[in-house]
């Protein structure tokens, strides 16, 4: 395994730093000084990471172009509305943790209209990869009919069953 | 521990609005396609299915956010009216039932016609 971004083994190094100084230096019991550690060393890995994906995406390195595109081209509806509503929902998660500091609750109301947007992508994704399966086995217009016993054995026909 | 949760809030408004500025740059300046978002299934036509979804779902996210931005020192996140649910939930079945017949429809009709 090969780490290409400098940034990741930064943020290691600084957890591990992070780590090592609360624990030496910082007063109180040792309990409290593991949970500072934890904290610390967390917050160091997670925030160091995220900011290497941010530049990954930034820097055209992690391709976000295909984001909302369908298979068949053009831009797909479920997957944005899908990208609305997780933004709306995270970004009102985490106003509210951001204004009392606690872990709101998540109402069965919100877990249902997430439930119904994702569930919508799926169904969309699967209606358009059936009619590319459709397409794929309907042989091409101009093609001659070739007699069934041709086919090779086990090879799928138009009408979606297989050779015996 | 101030401290502690001090940073880990600057530090996840930094990362979180660091995505979302750069996902909505993007679909700004054409970085992520929305080109054909509203087209029909069949080429150069208009598809109402998924008017009206954008529609509803813009609506729908709009008010959500209002609502959490009118107290949002809530203990828990809003509730969304009954009718808001029912309404995204019948948009999304028009839009997917609409899909499904302009894309399966042609080939359930061949198969029946064979």
């Amino acid at each position: 395994m090969t780490i290409r971004n400098p940034l990741v083994l930064v943020a290691l190094a600084a957890a591990i730093f992070a780590a090592l100084g609360i624990g030496i230096w910082a007063p109180g019991d040792p309990m409290t000084k593991l949970k500072v550690t934890t904290g610390y060393t967390a917050l160091i890995l997670i925030f160091v990471l995220g900011v290497a994906v941010l530049l990954e995406i930034a820097s055209g390195r992690m391709d976000l172009s295909q984001l909302l595109s369908e298979i068949g081209g053009g831009a797909s509806m479920s997957r944005f509305q899908l990208l609305i509503f997780t933004f709306v929902i995270g970004l009102s998660f985490f106003l509210i943790v951001a204004e009392t500091g606690k872990f709101p609750a998540v109402p069965a109301e919100v877990l249902t209209l997430l439930g119904i947007s994702a569930s919508t992508y799926a169904v969309s994704k699967g209606i358009t990869a059936s009619a590319r399966t459709d397409s794929s086995k309907a042989p091409p217009p101009s093609a001659p009919s070739a007699p069934p016993s041709a086919a090779p054995k086990g090879e799928a026909r138009g009408d979606g069953s297989a050779n015996p | 521990m101030p401290e502690l949760v001090t940073l880990t809030r600057v530090a996840t408004i930094v990362l979180f609005a660091g995505f979302a500025i750069l996902v909505f740059t993007r679909l700004l300046n054409g970085g992520i396609s929305l080109s054909g978002l509203l087209a029909g299934d069949r080429e150069g036509t208009f598809s109402a299915g998924r008017a009206q979804l954008l529609f509803f779902t813009s609506s729908g996210a709009i008010g959500y956010l209002v609502q959490v931005l009118h107290d949002p020192a809530a203990s828990s996140l809003p509730h969304p009216p009954a009718a808001l649910v029912t309404l995204i939930g019948g948009s999304q079945l028009v839009y997917l039932v609409g899909k499904a017949w302009a894309v399966l429809g042609d080939g359930v009709f061949r198969n029946r016609r064979s």
